[in-house]
């Protein structure tokens, strides 16, 4: 199948303008019609069932959580991009888009990313007419902040609470529509398959949490915002349950899943500290504005951090990289903390953290000023692990934060499935190989705001999805496959939780296909991953039954999903050889080990279809550059 | 969602009307303490106050009447508000800390229910005479003085002062809140302090009087 | 360290629960209390029975999915944390803990300790937003906000609607809840406009969940995660009362019925 990204002709800062005017209308009497449902209340779940809603059309949004407050779009905590140049430092609608490209090394669509960088200007808007109470200077004006991967200022924030408080104002959005009518929510309610009936994606087969039905959910057009899949590595920044069962479940169904191995380690969380550990601790990109990253200069050095004197400190990230220095991108930054570590230069009592450090900035603006910046960082830092980063460097290290592969979707938002949109985290859009700070909250909002309300529109003014109901029998068949996979897991009765073999997916993950990749180890995966799923189908052990609440039951169906995922992350990893934005392959890399890429063979988006029973099938998406010629990606 | 609810049913409203009337209450506490304190300057003063008092029947009974309805309202609104607790959480807790409640917070119900009981025995015992040895309508001194000469009637009511004391040390703070009021964070800081002093000068005040004619007839009897 | 669990035990709403004793020898200071009940649920997933089922999902006190009372106290022993930043530390070797579910009759349990809070999004659904559709907004730096302002907004829009202000107060009221959005909304100039209204339907939608009264003990502005201070209640008072006295926000289009006689007024 030829990959059509359906980008509109014309000069890049036209074609959006160009394509909402090919879009086609629907008649507002005629919008309550027709059924949407959207899968997910994140920022871009929330944005675009409540944007549909206020349209006119019947909307039903479906999430896990108990309100769709609770997404993890909640959790991010520094910012949002935009390109309003407030602060007179040369920031342009090009600009951002020449950042972001670049960011992504390469391997994101021109076309979508210059779209995002025109819309951000609007979210700003909108969302500060939502009542987002984004920080402000003393004048009353909008403040901003430095974000890794640009020499602008153009980060929007509310405390560390950004994500927070721009989901808020979905929400707020989202339920003022389900007090108007338009939309309906269906919380505590899980998806477990997508229907896809004669060609076009119909409904979703769902389970609910609180008492274990399965229910079926008939749609004109399915909207998937259920984030991204960065779980499947078990220890990361992600809510536990954030999942990726949704989109595997629609990849089974025929969506092309893009980029997987593309996955961004984020250079500032709190290290491992202990077995039980359950999830990794994000600290704001943020911190890095005014906190300088060190390791000792001696491997082995035992000393407290405070006895050890400037001289005998390696400042890495200003050393390597003088011109970007501590807010260098999210892969470089992770990479060379790597590289330190696996010198024995590392932190604390792993080895394996860096230093940052907040000494100088606190002499230089004192206590209170980095208090009001960074106060509920510090004191989120200090309570999970005992020590105070005022008088005490933090310790951080890179762990999994975000994947910047997800399903194939063309300039619409549509996948390979027809009538089958994605937004957010949960696409491959526009982050190419490297996602930068700030922009995942810009990119769901776009999505959700601005773009999916008339992709969907268009695509329901043509397709004129004929009737239907639950009494097809490709619901009857999702509902059936849907019931034999939770009887296979409840009926395997064997000795160990599901968490205990995620745990284990996870770190063969982490090792193979984590913050570096190699061909022997991405192989190693690809065969003790089978071994395992096969492992866990014969020795997993659910207790209770699925007629009820029953967590063991969901965590069993989502580790599932991630052995089949987890295998395709590697499959993708070891054809894609260059070295790229997240994805960094030991065999290519340059003599003094930056990523090294191969525009001449691996400038495509790698597009992956499930074959049942057979190996998944690769279709490449040439990238074209003709805006943002590809250069080495330099910040020294 | 909610519009059919029954406007004047919320329970900010019921917590408003709680607050005016404690408003009333406590206003009439204060003058009552302010014309009492005439017991230390001697019978003549106390008697001419209580004249004073008498002297129109109109405005006498109009002021009994607001306050006899305030009071009403007060007591009628916290048991109807206090009630709702066990709808509002029908299952308690198994442990239940509470962290952050002053005394006068935590005791609200139980020294207002004192304080209902006292309020009752207080006008049959100094106002209609009941309970009284030797009541004389007009002769307030003398009538307290009786009154306060024997330990039972002054412990009531020294124990009904701190009562109050506590009562007014949450209630004046919080119905500036009911009634939106302090919005600003030092000053509630400052409100909170307030409250208590006023509480400690109503108590201390009013159950000086019944401690100080005890006394007096203590020493005069021996 | 040594750590004893005396948790609440229901399967459905209408059984009946009790506590139940786990003890757990595995716990070591730097593990969070939900981490504990990660391993006593693995420890029970083994032995075949039924795991402690409790709601969480981001881990790091911003979601509001986590919750219950710890030793009587909501969300445990510290200011503001939620449950899940609560580590073993705060606690001393050979503790009991008790943990039971938030209560109150808007809260009604599922399971464990896994409770309903949707009336608190029902609060928010009758009138917690800036009505605004998608397209409306103006350049965002038109609007001007003194800066105190802005912060105050702040303070109350970090509620994360864990339900923490309803379990530890006593009389079961969501005044904290209703009054950190009236507040956060109402300070500033883009939620003006609907101030009055947004005050009366929120009060009357948190009345029909069946909330309880505020009596000012303060007890939800301790066990908030967010600390959202006790003076968002006095504003939502301040803008409810004004409402109803100036009749602001129920402004309804002059009605005539047709056929009405003109009549001397």
């Amino acid at each position: 199948m030829h990959l059509d990204g359906k980008i509109p002709g014309g000069p890049l800062p036209q074609k959006w303008e160009r394509r909402k005017f090919e879009y086609a209308l629907v008649s507002p009497a005629n919008r309550r019609k027709y059924r949407v449902l959207v899968v997910g209340s994140g920022l871009a779940g929330a944005s675009a069932a409540a944007t549909l809603g206020e349209l006119g059309y019947r909307v039903e949004c479906v999430f896990f959580h108990d309100s769709p407050r609770r997404a993890h779009s909640i959790a991010a905590q520094g910012g949002i991009n935009a390109a309003k140049n407030y602060q007179n430092d040369g920031d342009s609608v090009q600009r951002l888009f020449q950042d972001t490209v670049k960011g992504g090394d390469y391997r994101a669509r021109e076309g979508n990313v210059y779209r995002l960088a025109e819309v951000s200007l609007r979210i700003i808007d909108h969302c500060v007419a939502q009542g987002v109470p984004f920080a402000r200077e003393y004048g009353g004006k909008l403040a901003n902040r430095s974000f890794g991967g640009a020499q602008v200022s153009r980060t929007f924030y509310a405390r560390g609470q950004t994500g927070q408080q721009l989901l808020l104002g979905a929400y707020q959005a989202l339920l003022r529509q389900v007090h108007a009518g338009t939309v309906r929510i269906a919380p505590r309610t899980e998806m477990l398959d997508l229907v896809v009936a004669n060609g076009k994606a119909r409904g979703i087969v769902a389970r609910d949490l609180v008492t274990g039905e399965i229910r079926t959910f008939v749609a004109d057009a399915v909207v998937l915002a259920t984030g991204g899949y960065g779980n499947a590595y078990y220890l990361s920044t992600y809510a536990r349950n954030s999942n990726a069962t949704a989109i595997w479940r629609a990849h089974r169904r025929g969506a092309y899943l893009a980029n997987p191995c593309f996955t961004q380690i984020h250079p500032t969380c709190i290290p491992v500290s202990g077995e039980h550990q359950s999830k990794l601790t994000l600290m704001s990109e943020s911190l890095r504005n005014d906190g300088r990253i060190w390791v000792p200069l001696r491997a082995g050095d035992e000393r407290s951090p405070e006895q050890i004197p400037e001289a005998e400190r390696d400042y890495y990230l200003e050393r390597r990289y003088p011109s970007y220095g501590n807010l260098s991108p999210r892969d470089v930054a992770s990479r060379a903390a790597k590289a330190v570590c696996d010198e024995g230069r590392g932190v604390g009592p792993t080895r394996l953290g860096v230093y940052l450090d907040f000494a100088d900035a606190i002499r230089r603006l004192g206590a209170d000023v980095i208090a009001e910046r960074y106060g509920n960082l510090f004191a989120m830092y200090a309570e999970i692990t005992g020590e105070d980063p005022y008088r005490t460097p933090m310790r951080i290290y890179p762990a999994i934060h975000y994947t910047m592969g997800g399903l194939w979707v063309d300039y619409d938002l549509m996948s390979t499935i027809d009538g089958l949109f994605v937004l957010g985290e949960a696409n491959f859009s526009d982050h190419g190989a490297n996602r930068l700070g700030a922009s995942a909250l810009m990119q769901g909002l776009a999505d959700g705001y601005f773009i999916a309300p008339l992709a969907v529109g268009s695509y329901l003014a043509r397709a004129k999805p004929p009737a239907i109901d639950d009494a097809h029998p490709a619901f009857a068949e999702a509902r059936k496959d849907t019931l034999a996979r939770i009887e296979r897991l409840l009926a395997a009765r064997g000795k160990r939780s599901a968490s205990s073999f995620h745990r284990e997916l996870g770190k063969l993950l982490w090792d193979t296909c984590g913050m570096s990749r190699n061909r022997a180890g991405l192989e190693r995966a690809l065969t003790q991953i089978p071994e395992l799923r096969e492992r866990f189908y014969r020795d997993v052990l659910v207790p209770g039954q699925g007629e009820s609440l029953n967590r063991e039951l969901e965590t069993a169906g989502r580790v599932a999903d991630y052995f089949e995922l987890g295998e395709l992350i590697c499959r993708d990893a070891l054809q894609r050889e260059e070295s790229c934005g997240g994805h960094f392959r030991e065999e290519y890399q340059t003599p003094d080990g930056e990523a090294l890429r191969d525009d001449e063979h691996f400038a495509y988006v790698a597009a992956w279809e499930w074959r049942e029973g057979e190996s998944p099938v690769l279709h490449k998406e040439p990238l074209v550059f003709e805006a943002a010629p590809p250069m080495q990606r330099s910040y020294k | 969602m909610a519009t059919s609810v029954e406007l004047g049913a919320t329970s900010v409203t019921k917590k408003a009307l709680m607050a005016t009337t404690g408003v009333v209450l406590t206003a009439y506490v204060v003058l009552h303490l302010a014309g009492n304190l005439l017991y230390f300057a001697g019978p003549e003063a106390l008697d001419a106050y209580g004249a004073l008092l008498h002297r129109n029947a109109g405005v006498l009974w109009s002021a009994r009447a607001v306050l006899f309805a305030s009071f009403c309202i007060h007591v009628v609104l916290a048991l109807d508000l206090s009630m709702r607790r066990q709808v509002a959480r029908p299952i308690s807790y198994g442990r239940y800390e509470r962290a952050a409640s002053s005394l006068g917070a935590r005791t609200m119900l139980w020294t207002g229910l004192v304080l209902l009981g006292f309020v009752v025995y207080h006008v049959l015992h100094l106002t209609l005479g009941l309970f009284h040895p030797a009541y004389a309508p007009g002769r307030v001194y003398s009538n307290v003085s009786v009154a306060f000469s024997s330990v039972v009637p002054t412990v009531i009511y020294v124990v009904s002062m701190i009562a109050l004391g506590l009562h007014v040390s949450h209630g004046a703070l919080a119905m500036t809140q009911s009634l939106g009021l302090t919005l600003r964070r030092e000053r509630l800081r400052a409100l909170r302090r307030l409250s208590v002093a006023l509480a400690l000068i109503v108590a201390v005040g009013l159950a000086a009087i019944p401690i100080t004619a005890l006394a007096l007839a203590l020493t005069r009897g021996r | 360290m040594r750590i004893a669990l005396e948790v609440w035990r229901q399967r459905g709403p209408g059984e009946p629960g009790r506590f139940v004793r786990y003890e757990s020898t595995q716990a070591s200071p730097d593990m969070s209390l939900l981490e504990l009940l990660d391993v006593v649920n693995e420890g029970l997933v083994q032995k075949g029975e039924e795991p402690i089922a409790f709601d969480s999902d981001c881990r790091e006190g911003i979601c509001g999915t986590c919750g219950f009372m710890v030793n009587g106290l909501a969300h445990g022993p510290l200011q503001g944390a939620a449950t899940c930043q609560v580590y073993l530390r705060s606690f001393r070797d050979g503790d009991t803990l008790f943990l039971e579910p938030f209560r109150a009759k808007a809260f009604p349990l599922i399971k464990d300790l896994v409770i309903n809070r949707s009336a608190l999004d029902r609060i928010i659904a009758a009138g917690g937003y800036v009505s605004v559709n998608t397209g409306n907004a103006p350049e965002a730096n038109t609007s001007t906000i003194r800066k105190d302002r802005a912060e105050e907004a702040m303070d109350a829009a970090a509620c994360i609607a864990c339900g923490a202000c309803v379990a530890a107060c006593p009389n079961a009221s969501a005044a904290l809840f209703t009054g950190a959005k009236i507040t956060h909304l109402g300070k500033l100039p883009e939620g003006e406009p609907e101030r009055a209204r947004r005050a009366l339907r929120m009060v009357q939608a948190a009345a029909a969940e069946a909330f309880g009264h505020c009596t000012f003990a303060g007890e939800c502005e301790t066990a908030c995660p967010k600390s959202i201070p006790l003076q968002v209640i006095t504003q939502m008072n301040h803008d409810y009362l004004a409402a109803r006295l100036s009749g602001e926000g129920r402004a309804q289009p002059r009605h005539i019925e047709p056929g009405t006689p003109k009549r001397r007024r």
